[in-house]
C-alpha cells in the first residue's frame, strides 16, 4: 500500500500533475503517523500510511488554496473535503484525491499513555498491535483502541478519487451506541460527566486547529464584543466553549474524530459531535458531507422540520 | 551530602510541611501531598510542569464593585507557599530562565515574584530520562544541582541530599538525618555518568548566529508547512511564559484576569486597526524559534529551551524541536 | 422557594411575538413580571450563542417567541430558526442541564391571550426548578 502511494505521489509529482502531496510521514514519536507535505520527488520517499495516521488532511486544503494538491483521503477526508466545496473554500479540480479505504484510526495518545513505558517498537499483526517496551512485549486488540468513531463508520471508503489504493472495505455501521448509553445516565450524572470532562480543557485550541471544518478566520472564542466565551479558566466558559463548537459543528461536522485524538489533555469531545449527528440523521435525515452540491444543515429547512418542542 | 532512609521519609515531610504546601509529582500535574508516602511518586516527567504553581493559568490581578456612584478596587495577589518536591533539574532550570525575564528590573512582576520567593525548589536528580529528552544539549544534565535549593538522588532505597542555597542549607541543617555513607556517595557518582550518557546531545554549536541571518529564509515555509496553529506546544512548555491580561465585566463588578496566551495564535499578534504583522503560520513559528534560540540567548545569554520534550510530546502532529533545530542547522544561507 | 423570583429572558421577534405581548398589556391581561423582553426583528436572527451566554451570564431561563409557521414577516425566517433552537434544545439537554430552562413558542400578533399564558406557564415552570446550580459562573 504504501509503496503505491509513492508510487502514484511520485508520478504526479514528476509529471507536474500536483505541486504539492499532502500526506503522513512516520513521526518521532512512538505510536505517531504525522501529517507531511510533500513537495519534491525526494521527499515522496518519506510518505507512509498505517492506522496512526489521526489528523484528517482536509484541515491542510485551505491552505494550498493556490497550489493543485494531492491528497491522501479516507471516506472522512472526502466528506470534508465536500462540505468544504459546498461552503465555497476549495474547488474539487484543484485537488487529486488518492483515495483509501480506511479500517479505522487508532487513539494514538491514549494507547501511548496507558503503556506507560518506553515504546521501542511497534506493528499490527492480525488485529493486534504489538508493542515492544524497553520490559516487555505488550499485545492489545486493534478493536479495543479504535477511535470510537470508526468503530462505527458508515464511510469508510472515499466517495469519490481519481485513483484507489487498495481493495474497499465493508463499512462497519451500527449506528451510535455511545450517545445512547450516555442518555440512558441520569440528567444529574451526565452533567457531572459533562463538567468534569470539560474542566479538563486548557483551552490550547487543538480541537479547533486540528478540525477541517473550522477555517474560519475568526473564531467566535476569540471575539472580545460580544464575548461568547470569557478569558479564564472558569467551567462555564469552557462548556460554553465547546457546546458552541459543536452547534456550530451541527451538519457540518464529518465525525472524523481528530479533534477528540489530538487533544493532549485527552477530553472527551465525540460524545457532543456525535450525539449531533446522531440527531441530525435521525429526526433530518441529514448525513453531512455527501454531496457537494447540497447546502449547509443550517442553511436550509423543510415545512415539515419537527417542530413538537415548540409550545 | 545527607541521607535518609526512603522508608523514613515523613522525618523530612513534616520539615517540608512547615514551609507551607508540599507538591509532589503526580501524572498529571504537580499536586499537594496529603501523606509523607507522596513523595515517593516515580512519575519521571509530570505533564504540566511546576511552571503551573508560579504562572497559573489564569489569575484574578484585580477585583472591582460598583455600588451607585462608588467603584471599589481590590488588588488580588495570589500567593504561593511551599516546597516543589521532586522537581527535576530540567524544570529546575525552565524557573530560573522564568526569573530572568519575572524578577530583573523593570520587568519584575511582583504577581510572579511573591510566589517564587515562596517556594523552594527541592530537586531530585532524574533518573528516567526518556527518549525525547535531550536536556545536556544546553549545558547541564539530570544530575544538575544548581537551579535547585536543596538537591537529592535517589539511591537504591536511600534519598541523599544537600543544601544548594542558603534557604535550602538553612532547611537541610535543622533536619535530624546523617550523613551520606562513602559507598552510596561512590554510586551516585557511577549513577549520573552513565544516566547522563543516556540522554542523546545535540549539536546546536552557533545556531544562536546562524538564525540571525535567516529572518528571511524559505525553511519557515517548510516548518510550518504541518503545524495547526495550536498552542499546545507553548501551554505544556516549562520556559513559555507568554498571557495575556483582560476584563471580565459584569454590569456592577468584574475583575481584571490574567491568562496565559500563545504566541502560536493569530490574535497574539493582532492589532486593533486589523493589521497583524504576523499574518501566516510561518511568521509565528519563525518568532517561536528566534525566541527560544536568537532573542533569548542574546537578552540573557541562556537558550529559552531546556530540552525536556514535552512540546515533541503534546504536539497534535508531532512536530519535534529537535529535528527542526537540525533542518536549521543544516540550511545553507544564501547570501 | 416561595419567593424565588426567577429572571428569565426573553426574545421576542417585531412582528408577531412582540405585537401579542403588546395586545396582552394593551388588553391588559395580567402575566407575570419574571421575563425581560429583548426585542429582535425575527426569530431568525436569534443565535444560539445568545442563549448559551445568557444562560452563562446568569439569566434562570430564556424563552423565544416568534411567528407561527408560515407567518414569518421574512417568510422563512422562523423554519431557520426552528432547526437550530432544535439542535441547540436537544443538546443541552442531553449534556444534563435541566429541562424547562429553555422555552420556544410561536405566537401571532393577535395573540394576546396565549402570549400572557405562556409567560405564566413559562414563570411557572422555572419556579418549580428553582435558582439554577448548573452553569452557572462563580464570581
Amino acid at each position: 500500500m504504501v509503496k503505491k502511494i509513492r508510487e502514484i505521489a511520485r508520478k504526479l509529482l514528476e509529471e507536474g500533475k500536483v505541486d504539492v502531496v499532502l500526506g503522513y510521514e512516520k513521526g518521532t514519536e512512538p505510536l505517531s503517523e504525522r501529517p507531511f507535505v510533500a513537495r519534491t520527488v525526494e521527499e515522496v520517499e518519506r510518505l507512509t500510511y498505517s492506522p496512526f495516521a489521526i489528523q484528517n488532511l482536509a484541515t491542510y486544503l485551505p491552505r494550498f488554496n493556490n497550489n493543485k494538491v494531492a491528497i491522501l483521503a479516507r471516506g472522512c477526508t472526502t466528506r470534508a473535503i465536500n462540505v468544504l466545496i459546498s461552503e465555497g473554500q476549495i474547488e474539487r479540480d484543484k485537488i487529486y484525491v488518492i483515495g483509501i479505504p480506511c479500517n479505522g484510526v487508532i487513539k494514538t495518545r491514549e494507547l501511548r499513555e496507558s503503556i506507560g513505558e518506553e515504546i521501542e517498537d511497534v506493528s499490527i499483526q492480525n488485529g493486534e498491535i504489538v508493542i515492544k517496551t524497553t520490559t516487555e512485549e505488550k499485545k492489545v486488540k486493534f478493536e479495543d483502541w479504535l477511535n470510537i468513531s470508526c468503530k462505527y463508520c458508515e464511510y469508510p471508503n472515499p466517495l469519490f478519487y481519481d485513483v484507489l489504493v487498495g481493495e474497499e472495505v465493508k463499512p462497519r455501521g451500527g449506528g451510535y451506541p455511545d450517545v445512547e448509553d450516555y442518555e440512558k445516565l441520569d440528567e444529574d450524572k451526565r452533567w457531572e460527566i459533562f463538567e468534569a470532562e470539560m474542566s479538563k480543557c486548557v483551552r490550547c485550541y487543538a480541537c479547533r486547529q486540528s478540525c477541517p471544518m473550522c477555517y474560519c478566520e475568526h473564531c467566535f472564542v476569540d471575539s472580545t464584543e460580544p464575548r461568547w466565551v470569557e478569558p479564564g479558566f472558569d467551567k462555564t466558559d469552557l462548556e460554553s466553549w465547546h457546546l458552541i463548537r459543536v452547534l456550530h459543528m451541527a451538519g457540518r461536522c464529518v465525525d472524523c474524530g481528530t479533534c477528540e485524538l489530538v487533544c493532549p489533555e485527552g477530553v472527551k469531545l465525540l460524545f457532543l459531535t456525535r450525539k449531533v449527528a446522531r440527531d441530525l440523521k435521525r429526526d433530518f435525515d441529514y448525513v453531512s458531507g455527501l454531496n457537494p452540491e447540497k447546502p449547509p444543515f443550517f442553511g436550509e429547512f423543510r415545512y415539515d422540520d419537527k417542530g413538537d418542542f415548540i409550545l | 551530602m545527607k541521607r535518609v532512609p526512603l522508608s523514613e521519609l515523613e522525618r523530612i515531610y513534616e520539615a517540608l510541611k512547615s514551609y507551607g504546601s508540599v507538591w509532589v509529582r503526580k501524572k498529571n500535574a504537580y499536586e499537594t501531598a496529603e501523606t509523607p508516602e507522596e513523595l515517593l511518586s516515580t512519575v519521571s516527567k509530570v505533564k504540566k510542569p511546576a511552571k503551573f504553581i508560579f504562572l497559573p493559568e489564569e489569575e484574578p490581578l484585580l477585583a472591582f464593585v460598583q455600588d451607585g456612584k462608588n467603584v471599589t478596587f481590590q488588588e488580588v495577589i495570589r500567593e504561593a507557599k511551599g516546597v516543589i518536591f521532586g522537581i527535576p533539574p530540567c524544570e529546575a532550570k525552565a524557573i530560573s530562565l522564568l526569573d530572568l525575564n519575572f524578577l530583573q528590573g523593570e520587568g519584575e512582576d511582583i504577581y510572579y515574584k511573591k510566589r517564587r520567593e515562596n517556594v523552594l525548589l527541592f530537586g531530585l536528580a532524574c533518573l528516567a530520562p526518556d527518549s525525547r529528552c535531550f536536556c545536556t544539549t544546553f549545558g547541564y544534565g539530570p544530575f544538575t544541582e544548581s537551579f535547585t535549593d536543596i538537591f537529592g538522588v535517589v539511591v537504591d532505597d536511600v534519598l541523599l541530599f544537600e543544601g544548594i542555597t542558603e534557604k535550602g542549607k538553612d532547611l537541610v541543617k535543622n533536619l535530624d538525618v546523617e550523613d551520606a555513607k562513602g559507598e552510596e556517595l561512590k554510586k551516585l557518582e557511577a549513577m549520573k555518568k552513565e544516566i547522563t550518557e543516556r540522554v542523546k546531545k545535540l549539536d546546536i554549536q552557533g545556531i544562536q548566529e546562524k538564525l540571525a541571518r535567516m529572518m528571511d529564509s524559505e525553511i519557515w515555509d517548510k516548518i510550518s508547512s504541518s503545524c495547526l496553529g495550536c498552542g499546545a506546544c507553548t501551554y505544556y512548555c516549562p520556559t513559555c511564559y507568554c498571557f495575556d491580561i483582560q476584563d471580565v465585566e459584569r454590569p456592577n463588578w468584574g475583575y481584571r484576569l490574567r491568562t496565559w496566551d500563545s504566541c502560536m495564535f493569530t490574535l497574539y499578534t493582532l492589532e486593533g486597526s486589523g493589521h497583524n504583522p504576523r499574518p501566516e503560520l510561518k511568521y509565528r513559528w519563525r518568532n517561536r524559534l528566534m525566541h527560544k534560540f536568537n532573542y533569548y540567548p542574546v537578552l540573557y545569554q541562556e537558550f529559552g529551551c531546556v530540552g525536556c520534550g514535552r512540546c515533541i510530546e503534546v504536539c497534535p502532529v508531532n512536530i519535534d524541536i529537535r529535528e527542526i533545530l537540525m533542518e536549521v542547522k543544516n540550511e545553507p544561507i544564501r547570501a | 422557594m416561595a419567593d424565588y423570583e426567577p429572571k428569565i429572558l426573553t426574545i421576542l421577534c417585531n412582528w408577531c411575538s412582540y405585537a401579542g405581548a403588546d395586545l396582552a398589556g394593551t388588553s391588559r391581561i395580567q402575566y407575570p413580571s419574571n421575563i425581560r423582553v429583548v426585542r429582535v426583528p425575527c426569530s431568525g436572527r436569534v443565535n444560539p450563542q445568545f442563549i448559551v451566554k445568557a444562560l452563562r451570564d446568569g439569566v434562570d431561563a430564556v424563552w423565544i417567541s416568534g411567528c407561527h409557521p408560515g407567518d414569518c414577516h421574512y417568510i422563512t425566517g422562523n423554519y431557520f430558526a426552528r432547526r437550530r433552537f432544535y439542535v441547540l434544545k436537544d443538546l443541552l439537554e442531553y449534556v444534563g442541564l435541566e429541562k424547562g430552562r429553555i422555552h420556544f413558542s410561536w405566537v401571532s400578533a393577535s395573540e394576546g391571550k396565549r402570549f400572557a399564558d405562556i409567560a405564566t406557564l413559562v414563570t411557572e415552570e422555572v419556579k418549580k426548578l428553582g435558582p439554577r446550580k448548573k452553569f452557572v459562573k462563580r464570581r
